[in-house]
This record gives structure tokens, sequence and C-alpha cells, in this order.
């Protein structure tokens, strides 16, 4: 029998899902035209976030146990069931991809400008397949430490970025643009919709009581993290910092200076921030290939894992610069983001249909 | 004890055999690996311009194999020119057959033809590459900023830190007294586009010197300020944490009182929105360290009255420095105080009112100095 999870591996899990490559680079997204105010922006689309959390849950609890694919097959009608879960896995999909191109991309240009983008990715998906066919347990073993290791980045950023945060150069907070904030906004969702993950994970988790609210707290932790740091960012490098850097994780790195003479340490920052997107990523192709093998009614097999993590490797090595990988994110926030919340409310309001009819 | 060849080795086996061959290869160590001692480490970058030429000076650090630690025989400086700083660095390039690392680098000296024309120009490639600290100190030159480091290279034996050690000493004594890279990209992207570079002079070809700084607005040189400017600047910009504070005349002609700040800040209020009137309220802890005037009262009441007298003169001393200063800046309509930002940021409604960058010169500023002197050298009988 699988071992099933604790409250406290289901917030880990959470807390790492919501770190994963892509939320890298969404303060830099979320400030471009929105200065100081996309800090509001990346809190509501948490709230976004913590809407889908909430809904992926209910769902979760009437499938009662079930994969969830096969409980939509149950109460829609099939083929209406298959899309449903195929706009999901498209959803999950891509964001696995994504996330491994924004850590790919900024690896490859910024610290192993020298190492080829393939062997990069290559060995990151290596690493990261492995570690998701030992399955969810070793996963969320290997995801409490990352969280230790996340925890000390963010002490280390915020006691590094200090000495030269200055509060006026984030204020004022004026929203300019009504309509780059609605976008913003839905960026960020999009980003937090990952949370959608649960749907995975829950039926691993053990009942009980206080399940939604340890996810939810997890959510809500990232964001402030997410939030702190970009605040952070704004201090240190102004309102405009995004018109001139793109890896803002790694510009406040870059200027983490321990004691007098230790400076330049990025680089132990993103040895200790790998095993955060290690953990991340693994959980996303956990999540992604099983979710595949419940659409195509079939055990996951050894082959078919390694298969789709090769799937992976082309997908992220087509995607070989900036350019191409915003393409992807336009498409991503565009079509995949609105078809995956269709499919998650159309799959909600049949699951709600059905109890009605039960209780008849 | 070869028993697994009796049982046959399974493709699994042979597959794991493979990949750990394969790997032993590759963990003896990276293949991009850089050998410490086959590196030209540039430790300051000098910037120059000279009729749509840029010139760049490097001061590098070059340690050779086997050596333990770092010396001035290290030191090497080399040079290159071209149209732009990434030409010019593509030439230095040339003059070394080491790779010119410049990860490690620490402060950019920007020459008066680089802050004349364009300041952003002295280093806008290196922001946009990866090998940029926004950390990294600038210091402006008056003349070029390739004979500091090319004229005197026997100051890198005594210490090949020299200028970094130089600032940081300065930071040390005054908080934010330094302007890094970081600074000027701010003042860049800011309501009032002006920054505050600290200059260092080479005296009699032997002694470098922080002294005076360049005012910069728009990313062009605006004047050159004296040492007492930066006082000014210090009092309201910076946290004077150890800084002597010499008051003639206090009591009587011939005396002369020596005062230490221990601690000071500049809040900054809005006391008038129309017309604006910003107010300056410095706050400055001081402590007496050399007295030659007063030594001995009477009473409380006297030693109230001397104590008052230099209370008075210290304030009076803080305000006309400072003065000094707003006055100058606002004679050339640069705002390197930053009150503009500030008015911005906590004021907004009052900040829109105004085009900043030309009505600085026009706005009242008041300033108002309190003290509190902490340890007296002055005893009651």
């Amino acid at each position: 029998m699988e071992q099933k999870l604790s409250q406290n591996d289901l917030f880990t899990l959470i807390a790492l899902l919501c770190h994963g490559g892509y939320f890298w680079v969404l303060p830099s997204f979320a400030t471009k035209e929105n200065g100081s105010m996309g800090i509001l922006s990346m809190l509501l689309g948490a709230g976004t976030g913590l809407l889908i959390l909430i809904l992926a849950y209910r769902l979760s609890q009437k499938a009662n146990g079930q994969p969830i694919f096969q409980y939509l097959g149950q109460i829609m009608p099939k083929p209406l069931a298959q899309v449903t879960a195929l706009a999901i896995w498209s959803y999950l999909a891509i964001f696995l991809i994504l996330c491994l191109a924004f850590f790919t991309e900024m690896m490859s240009s910024r610290l192993l400008v020298d190492t080829p983008r393939w062997l990069i990715s290559g060995v990151l998906l290596f690493l990261i397949g492995r570690l998701a066919a030992l399955g969810l347990v070793d996963i969320t073993r290997f995801s409490f430490f990352a969280l230790i290791s996340l925890l000390f980045l963010m002490l280390m950023l915020i006691l590094g970025n200090l000495p030269l945060f200055e509060i006026i150069q984030a204020l004022p907070l004026v929203l300019e643009n009504g309509a780059a904030f609605v976008d913003t906004w839905l960026q960020v969702s999009n980003a937090y919709a990952i949370v959608l993950c649960l749907l995975f994970i829950l039926p691993r988790v053990k009942q009980e009581k206080k399940n939604l609210s340890w996810a939810a707290s997890a959510l809500v932790l990232s964001a402030v993290f997410l939030s702190v740091m970009t605040f952070l960012a704004m201090g240190v490098f102004g309102q405009d910092f995004s018109q001139t850097m793109f890896w803002m994780h790694l510009e406040q790195a870059k200027i983490i200076q321990l004691g007098p003479y230790l400076e330049r340490v990025e680089a132990i920052y993103v040895i200790l921030w790998m095993t955060v997107i290690f953990a991340a990523s693994s959980i996303l192709i956990y999540c992604t290939n099983h979710s595949l093998a419940q659409i195509i009614q079939r055990p996951l097999t050894v082959k078919m894992h390694w298969l789709l993590i090769f799937f992976f490797w082309l997908c992220c090595n087509y995607l070989g610069n900036m350019e191409k990988i915003i393409l992807l994110l336009g498409y991503f926030n565009q079509i995949f983001f609105w078809l995956m919340i269709g499919g998650l409310l159309l799959a909600f309001f049949f699951a709600q249909r059905d109890r009605k009819a039960s209780n008849l | 004890m070869l028993s697994f060849l009796h049982k046959g080795i399974g493709r699994r086996q042979i597959f794991s055999l493979c990949l750990l061959s394969l790997v032993m290869f590759v963990l003896t160590g990276c293949w991009d690996k850089k050998e410490f001692n086959q590196m030209a480490i540039v430790q300051t970058l000098a910037v120059d311009k000279h009729e749509n030429e840029y010139k760049v000076t490097l001061q590098l650090i070059t340690p050779k194999a086997g050596e333990k630690g770092i010396t001035g025989e290290d030191l090497w400086i080399i040079s290159g020119q071209g149209e732009s700083v990434a030409a010019a660095l593509d030439q230095a390039d040339l003059s070394t057959p080491r790779r010119i690392y410049l990860e490690q680098m620490n402060l950019i000296l920007l020459g008066e033809g680089v802050l004349a024309d364009d300041l952003m120009g002295g280093y806008r490639y290196l922001t946009r590459s990866h090998y940029l600290r926004r950390s990294n100190y600038v210091l402006a030159i008056k003349g070029e900023a390739g004979e500091i480091i090319a004229a005197k290279p026997e100051l890198g034996k005594i210490d090949i830190f020299y200028l970094t050690n130089l600032i940081k000493d300065q930071e040390r004594k005054i908080k934010n007294s330094v302007t890094l890279v970081n600074d000027c990209l701010l003042a860049a992207h800011s309501t009032t586009g002006a920054v505050f570079i600290p200059a260092v002079i080479l005296e009699a070809k032997e002694k470098l010197t922080l002294d005076g700084g360049a005012l910069v607005k728009n990313n062009q040189l605006v004047d050159w300020v004296d040492q007492a400017w930066t006082e000014s600047y210090y009092w309201v910009c910076g946290e004077i944490k150890q800084k002597p504070l010499v008051l003639q005349d206090v009591w009587k002609a011939g005396d002369m009182v020596v005062l230490e700040v221990e601690k000071s800040r500049c809040h900054l209020v809005v006391k008038q929105q129309q017309p604006l009137v910003i107010g300056l309220e410095i706050e400055a802890e001081l402590d007496m360290v050399d007295n030659r005037g007063v030594h001995n009262v009477a009473d409380e009441k006297e030693l109230e009255q001397s104590l008052e007298q230099v209370r008075q003169r210290a304030e009076q001393e803080i305000e006309a420095i400072v003065k000094e200063g707003l006055d100058k800046a606002q004679s050339l309509n640069c705002d390197a105080f930053n009150l503009g930002q500030w008015l911005a940021a906590f004021h907004q409604s009052v900040a829109a009112q105004y085009d900043w960058q030309k009505d600085f010169k026009d706005i009242e500023l008041e300033v108002e100095v309190k003290t509190e002197i902490k340890s007296l050298l002055i005893n009651q009988k």
C-alpha cells in the first residue's frame, strides 16, 4: 500500500510548486508596466490562485480518492471529460516546459555561458526525472530539504539587500495603466493556478480536517515571500528595475556581501535555488505524467515516464532563446490558461450537479 | 566472490556500468574550468572619452602559479581604445594572454570626457552584460581616469585595493557617502535625474585623495564641487557616524572647541504646500573631544550657559554648511540631494504640481538644526 503524505508534506509540496522557474521572472513581468503596484497585482494573482486551490480541493474531495480524470469520466459525457482532462494536462505540460526553459535560459546566459544548452537541460531533466520516478514520498523528502534552502535564500536576500534599500525608490504606489494592471493580475493568476496540481497530490495525502488550510497557507506564504522580494528589489533598484533587468533574483544575489570580503555569492545562491527548482519541477513532472497516464487510462510505466521526459527535453531545447520562450508564454497566458480555467469550472459544475442528483 | 558471473549480468547492470564509466570522465573537473593563475582579474576599470573614442584602462591582478597570495608584483595595467566601451575592452583583451575577468571588479573610474558627454555611455555595455554588479563603486575623475591607475602603479604595491579601501573607509565614517553604479542607474530614471559622484585627485603624482565630486544631471556633468560642498551633502543625504566639527571663538576670541559628530540624521518635511517650502530638520549627537577655552565653571547655571553657547555655535555652523551646499545645488538647478524623489514618494499630489528638473532652483528650502552634546570637557567646581 502506498505511503500517505502528512499535512506537513502537503504544505511543503504546495510551497515549492509556487517557486518553480517561472516564478523567477514573474516580478519582472508584474512590475514592468505597473511599478510598485505590480506587487498588488501579484497579491491579487495569488488570491486567484487561492480560489483555484479551493476549487481543486473541493473537486478532489468529491472524487473521494479516485483518480481525478477517472472521476470526471463518470460525471461528465466522455468526450467532454477527455477535452477537460486534455486542457488541464496541456496547462501542466506547458507550465513545466516554461519553468524548465526559463531556468535553462538563465543558467546558459548568465552562469554556464560556455556549456551547451542541451546539456544543461539534459542534466537537469535527467535528475528531475529520476526524482519524479521515485514517487511522491521521495519528492516530498527532497522538497523538505529544498524548503530549508528556500528559507535560507530568503534570509540571504533580505540581509544582503537591506543595506541598499531605500523606501523612496519603492514609492509612490500609483496605478497609471488599469489595462496593464489587469493583464499582470491575469498573468500572475496563471502562474499561481499551478496549485491545481493538488488534484493529483491530494489523493496521496491522509484525509484530515485542515488539509485545505495547510495548502492555502503554503500558497499565501509563497506569495508573501515573492512580494517581499519584489518590494525589496523596488527599494534597491527603483521602480523601473524591470526595464534594465530580467533576472531579478540573480541581480539581488549579486549585491549580497557576506562579511567584509566574501562577495559575488550568486553562484552559491543559484546552487541553493537549484534545489528549489529540482523539487518544484519534479512535483510538476510527477503531476503531468500521472495526469497523462490517467487520460490514456494506463498505468505510468518507466518507459512512458522517460519518453515524456525526452519530449520535455526536446521542447525545452526548441525554446532556445528568450524570444521563443516569451512567445510560448503569450500563448500560455492567452489560450491554455483559459482552457484550463474553463475545464476546471466545467468539471466543478458537473461535480455539483452530480452531488445534487445523488442527494435526490 | 564472483558469484554474479554465474548469475549473469543483467542489462540494467551493464547500463549502469557504462553510465558510471562515462561519469568518471566528467567528474575529473569542469570542462569550462578557469584556473586562477590563467585569469586576469580586473580590480578597477577606468573609462575615458575623447572625440567619440572611448579609452578603457584596466588594473588587473594576474596571480602567478604557485603563489600563496596576491602581491603588488601581480598588478598589471592595460588599456584599449574603440568607438564604444565594448570595442575598447575588446582591444584591451588583445594585449593580455589571459582571459580578462570582469566579474570581480569593484570600482569604475569615470573620466571628465565621459561625464561631460554621457555618463551612461561609460558603463551601459557593462550593465547589459552580466559582469557588472550594481554595488560597484563609481568615482569621478577631473581629467583622465586612466591616469589615476597608470600614473602611480606602485601605489598598488602598498595595497592593491587602495582606492576601494579609501572609499570603504569613508563609508565607515559616513553612511551613504559612496556612490554606486546602482545610484547612477537610479538617477537616470528618477524625478531629479541628478546624482553626486565623489571625485578622487592625484596630488603631486604620489597621493590619491578623495576631494569633492561631480554633480551629474541627466547623465551629463553639471559642475565640479569642492570638499566643503560634500560636507553639506553628507549632512543631508548621509548619516555621519564619526566626523570632527571645529568651532572657533566660541566663548571669546581664540577659543576653540572640537566636537565629534557621533550620529546625524536629516528628516525632510513639507512645511508649506503653496508655495512649496521643504524643511530639512537635521539632528546630531555630538561629543566634545577638545576644548581650548572654558574648562571650569562655578555652578550648573553657568555650565548650562556655556554648553548652550557651544550648542548654538554648532547648530549655526552646521546650518551654514548645509545652506551653502543647497544654494550651490539650486544655483545649478541640480537636485543631487534627491529632494524631488522624496517629494514624489511621500507627497505625490504636491510633487505633481512641479516639473522638478526645472523648478528645483525656485523651491524654498529651510534648514533647522538640533544638536545634543553628549559628553563635555567642562568641569563644575
